[in-house]
């Protein structure tokens, strides 16, 4: 019963991904021609750590962008704030900002979850 | 007189903190995701791999919390390759798909419906607040009915919540 009991919770590796807000809001920064944009993620997945941002246009081109680290480590169960920096030119383009975990080499299970979470940069929908 | 003074004195800074608790709280639309169950793979032939149940595997349980209805899409790809295994000479047939495994509101039950279907992504709408329960097959068919090397076959699932 026991081992029963071991081998049933080998096999379940719960943990959440969140981050917030859906619809960040896009304001001028301190510099001059660069919008900044204030997210946070919270991690509670014990078998991630590091998660990487990305910024998309509307058809999931990449965009560029400054953060202060472009993959972060978020130990589990902590929450992280973080901001990302655009060119005000590339203001309208923008519109998905994501970011995703980051699977440690050699996790025991043989199908691994990656997880993505994208808030919109282009405005709450109508 | 003194005393009543010295007592008054006493009781009101307690009686100022009792006053000046508050909570607050937010809700907003927010997206989870939570890796529920990662999967195994069962070999019931030597030729292919499965996570399904009934083929010794255990199959992947992802879940989605939405606060609020109507601002999320959930995008799920299972898997097409392998991200560790042995060295494969032969080529590697990929199937699977996702759907509903629980829900948490009734009208969470029209999501296998109305859920779209491209590549080896599956899209459903995430148009009631609350938990989804979503499980991923995933099976690879190796050469034609070959064996699989033996060693240690892993794959990643791509689970995304994306603002709408």
């Amino acid at each position: 019963m026991k081992l029963a009991a071991a081998l049933i919770l080998l096999a379940t590796s719960a943990g959440a991904h969140e981050m917030t807000p859906a619809y960040p809001d896009l304001h001028p920064s301190s510099v001059p021609q660069i919008m900044q944009a204030d997210l946070s993620l919270f991690n509670a997945r014990d078998d991630v750590e590091f998660y990487a941002i990305s910024v998309f246009d509307a058809e999931w081109k990449p965009v560029a962008f400054v953060s202060a680290q472009r993959v972060m480590q978020v130990p589990t169960g902590s929450r992280k704030d973080f901001e990302i920096y655009i060119k005000e030119a590339d203001a309208d383009l923008v519109v998905y900002v994501c970011t995703t975990s980051m699977l440690r080499a050699g996790q025991e299970d043989n199908t691994i979850i990656s997880s993505r979470i994208c808030s919109r940069l282009d405005g709450e929908r109508a | 007189m003194k005393h009543l003074a010295i007592a008054a004195l006493i009781a009101l800074p307690h009686m100022a903190m009792a006053e000046g608790v508050q909570i607050e709280g937010t809700v907003q639309a927010k997206c989870v995701i939570r890796t529920d169950r990662n999967g195994i793979y069962g070999n019931p032939i030597a030729s292919k791999l499965s996570t399904t149940p009934a083929d010794g595997g255990v199959t992947p349980i992802v879940r989605y919390d939405v606060a609020l209805a109507g601002y999320y899409i959930a995008r799920i790809t299972h898997p097409t390759s392998f991200s560790t295994s042995p060295t494969l000479t032969d080529t590697v047939s990929w199937e699977g798909g996702s759907s509903v495994s629980s829900v948490s509101a009734a009208g969470m039950s029209a999501y296998d419906a109305a859920k779209v279907e491209y590549d080896a992504t599956t899209e459903f709408d995430l148009t009631v607040a609350g938990t989804t329960w979503f499980k991923v097959d995933s099976e690879a068919d190796y050469g034609y009915d070959k064996a699989f090397p033996a060693g240690t076959y892993r794959s990643v699932i791509q689970a995304d919540c994306i603002a709408k």
